[in-house]
C-alpha cells in the first residue's frame, strides 16, 4: 500500500510537470489512430474529449467491452497514468489493442495535453 | 499487374518465361475502400500512408491481419465500397497500330481504367475480406480481381498475445501486409497504355487471378511474422465464367508451396519490417502436358516508415526476388530489385521516387525509375465527405534506362500519367 501511494504521488508530480504540447504530439503518435480528441466523435475508441475526470464507459452512443462496462472508475489523472501504462493488466478484458506507453515523462505531457480537452 | 505480362516483353524473350507472364486484363493494385473506415470510425489516414491507398501503415497492418474485422462495435455496417481511376497517358513514342486499344489513339489517351466493387469488411466475427470486382474501361471487360478472404483471431503464445489466420486468395503476395512485396508496393497505379514494362519473376503476378491460395498464418507478440500455405489453379471453367482466360495460360501442376517468413516492430512513432519470402511452382499447359517449367522463386525484403506525429511521414521499401525456372530448354535466371522512397506532408502532399532493376540473362536487362507527386486533400478526421467519400490526384512518369538488354530506345518507352483515383 504504501509502495502504491508512494507511485501515485509520483506520478501526479511528473503530471505536474507535464508539457501539453509535448503531450499534443504523443496523443498524435500514440492515440490519434483510434480516438479522436473531438466531443461527440468517436472512431474504433471513445472520444477523449473530456476524460480527465469522466466516469468510465459513459459515452452514451459508443460500444464499450464488457469488462470497461464494469470497471466503474472515474479517470482522474492516476487512474489514465494507470491504464495507459499497462491497460491489460489494469482493465482486464479490454478491447483496447494497445501495449502500453512506458516512458513517464511521455505520459505525463499526454495527462497535460488531455487536462486541456474540455 | 505482373511485370511480367508486356505482350512486348512476351515477343521478345523465350517461351517458358511467356508461360508464366499471361495473366488477366490490365488490373492495378490500387484500392481505396471506405468501407472500412465506416466500420471501423477511423479515418483513412490512420490506416494509409498518404490517407488513400494501399500502402498501411502499422494500424493498417494490425487491421489486415485481424481479418479485416475491427470495428467500432456498433451494427449494421455495409461492407461494400467502389472505386473510379481515371487517367491521362502520354509516351514518347506511339502504340504500334496494332495494338491500340479498341476506341483509342496511338498516343495521348484519356480514359475510365478502372472502375471496382469491393466487398471489403467484417463478415462475421472472426471472418473479414478485401474482395474486387473490375470493370476495365481498356479492355472493356468485368472480372473478378484481387480476393482476399481471412479468418483471423487472437490467442496467448509463448507469454504475449498473437494474430493467427488463415487467408483464402488468388493472388501469392497479396495477403502479406508490409507493403514490400509485389501485391502491395509502389507504384500502386499504373498506365494501361504503357508503352513497356520490366520483367518481373512469377511471384511478382505471374499466376495472380488464376491461382487459389490458402495459407495459415501468426503474428507473435515479439515481432515475428510466419506464414505458410499452398496455390493452385483455379478451373478453366471458372476463369472463363468469372475472369479473363487466354488459351495461352498455364496451370499450376500440382503443390505449389508459399512461405514467408518476417519481423515486424511498430514503435509508434517510426515501424520497420523485413523478412524472407518464397514460392516454388510447377506450371504445365492446358493442352500439352509434355510442356511444363519449374520456377523457383525467394527473395527477401524490407520496409521503415518514420511516422513521428504523422506531420511528416517518410517510408522506405524494397526487396529483392531471386528467380530460376528450368525446363527441358535450359535454365533461366532473373533477379529483380524494387525500392521506394516516400515523403507526405500532412497526410496530403506526397512524393515518391521507385526504382526498378531486372538482371540475369543478358535480354532480360531491365532498370529505370519511378517518379510521382499526388495531392490527397480528403481521408482525414476531419475530412469533407468522410467516411464516405475519398479521392486522390496525382503525376506519374515512368522512365526506362534499359529495355530487355537495351539500352538504344529504352527512352522511348517512357510515359507520363496524370490520374484522378476517388472511391465512395
Amino acid at each position: 500500500m504504501a509502495v502504491a501511494c508512494w507511485l501515485l504521488s509520483g506520478s501526479a508530480a511528473a503530471m505536474a510537470d507535464g508539457d501539453a504540447a509535448k503531450g499534443k504530439d504523443v496523443f498524435d503518435s500514440e492515440c490519434s489512430d483510434c480516438h479522436s480528441m473531438k466531443q461527440g466523435k468517436n472512431k474504433k475508441g471513445p472520444s477523449l474529449f473530456g476524460i480527465v475526470d469522466r466516469a468510465s464507459a459513459s459515452i452514451s452512443d459508443y460500444s464499450y467491452s464488457d469488462a470497461m462496462r464494469g470497471a466503474n472508475v472515474t479517470w482522474t489523472a492516476e487512474k489514465i497514468d494507470a491504464y495507459i501504462t499497462k491497460p491489460k493488466e489494469v482493465v482486464v478484458g479490454t478491447k483496447m489493442k494497445y501495449d502500453g506507453l512506458g516512458n513517464a515523462a511521455s505520459r505525463a505531457d499526454l495527462l497535460a495535453y488531455l487536462a486541456t480537452q474540455k | 499487374m505482373s511485370l511480367f505480362d508486356s505482350s512486348r516483353f512476351l515477343r521478345a524473350t523465350s517461351r517458358l518465361i511467356v508461360a508464366a507472364a499471361l495473366t488477366t486484363i490490365g488490373m492495378t493494385n490500387a484500392f481505396a475502400v471506405p468501407s472500412y473506415a465506416r466500420q471501423t470510425g477511423d479515418s483513412c489516414d490512420a490506416c494509409h500512408i498518404g490517407s488513400i491507398g494501399p500502402q498501411l501503415t502499422p494500424h493498417g497492418m494490425k487491421f489486415k491481419l485481424g481479418g479485416y474485422t475491427d470495428t467500432d462495435g456498433k451494427p449494421g455496417h455495409i461492407p461494400l465500397a467502389a472505386m473510379a481511376i481515371a487517367t491521362y497517358t502520354h509516351s514518347s513514342s506511339d502504340i504500334p497500330d496494332d495494338e491500340v486499344p479498341s476506341g483509342y489513339s496511338s498516343n495521348n489517351n484519356t480514359a475510365l481504367q478502372e472502375l471496382s466493387g469491393f466487398i471489403a469488411g467484417k463478415w462475421f466475427d472472426h471472418v473479414g475480406s478485401f474482395t474486387q470486382i473490375t470493370y476495365s474501361g481498356v479492355e472493356k471487360v468485368t472480372s473478378l480481381d484481387n480476393a482476399d478472404i481471412r479468418f483471423a483471431t487472437t490467442a496467448n503464445l509463448f507469454g504475449g498475445d498473437a494474430t493467427l489466420g488463415v487467408t483464402l486468395n488468388n493472388n501469392p503476395t497479396i495477403q502479406d501486409p508490409f507493403n514490400s512485396l509485389p501485391g502491395w508496393r509502389f507504384p500502386f497505379l499504373g498506365s494501361d497504355f504503357a508503352l513497356a514494362e520490366a520483367p518481373g519473376p512469377l511471384l511478382d503476378g505471374g499466376i495472380e487471378l488464376q491461382a487459389l491460395g490458402i495459407t495459415a498464418y501468426a503474428q507473435l507478440a515479439n515481432g515475428i511474422y510466419a506464414e505458410l500455405g499452398n496455390y493452385s489453379s483455379l478451373s478453366r471453367g471458372f476463369l472463363k465464367g468469372v475472369n479473363d482466360y487466354s488459351d495461352e495460360q498455364q496451370k499450376i501442376d500440382g503443390a505449389s508451396p508459399y512461405y514467408r517468413i518476417a519481423y515486424f516492430k511498430d514503435n509508434k512513432t517510426d515501424a520497420y519490417s523485413f523478412g524472407l519470402v518464397g514460392m516454388n511452382t510447377k506450371l504445365k499447359d492446358y493442352n500439352d502436358s509434355s510442356v511444363n517449367e519449374k520456377f523457383n522463386d525467394i527473395g527477401v525484403d524490407g520496409n521503415y516508415q518514420f511516422l513521428g506525429t504523422r506531420k511528416h511521414i517518410i517510408t522506405v521499401a524494397g526487396s529483392y526476388i531471386h528467380e530460376t525456372v528450368k525446363s527441358d530448354g535450359g535454365d533461366v535466371k532473373l533477379n529483380q530489385l524494387k525500392v521506394s522512397g516516400s515523403y507526405y506532408f500532412d497526410k496530403t502532399y506526397g512524393g515518391t521516387l521507385g526504382y526498378f532493376n531486372v538482371s540475369g540473362d543478358s535480354d532480360l536487362a531491365t532498370n529505370g525509375m519511378v517518379l510521382q507527386a499526388d495531392y490527397t486533400p480528403f481521408g482525414k478526421e476531419d475530412s469533407y465527405g468522410a467516411p464516405w467519400a475519398n479521392v486522390r490526384v496525382g503525376l506519374q512518369y515512368t522512365m526506362f534506362n534499359k529495355l530487355e538488354g537495351d539500352s538504344s530506345g529504352a527512352s522511348d518507352n517512357n510515359s507520363l500519367m496524370a490520374f484522378v483515383w476517388a472511391s465512395l
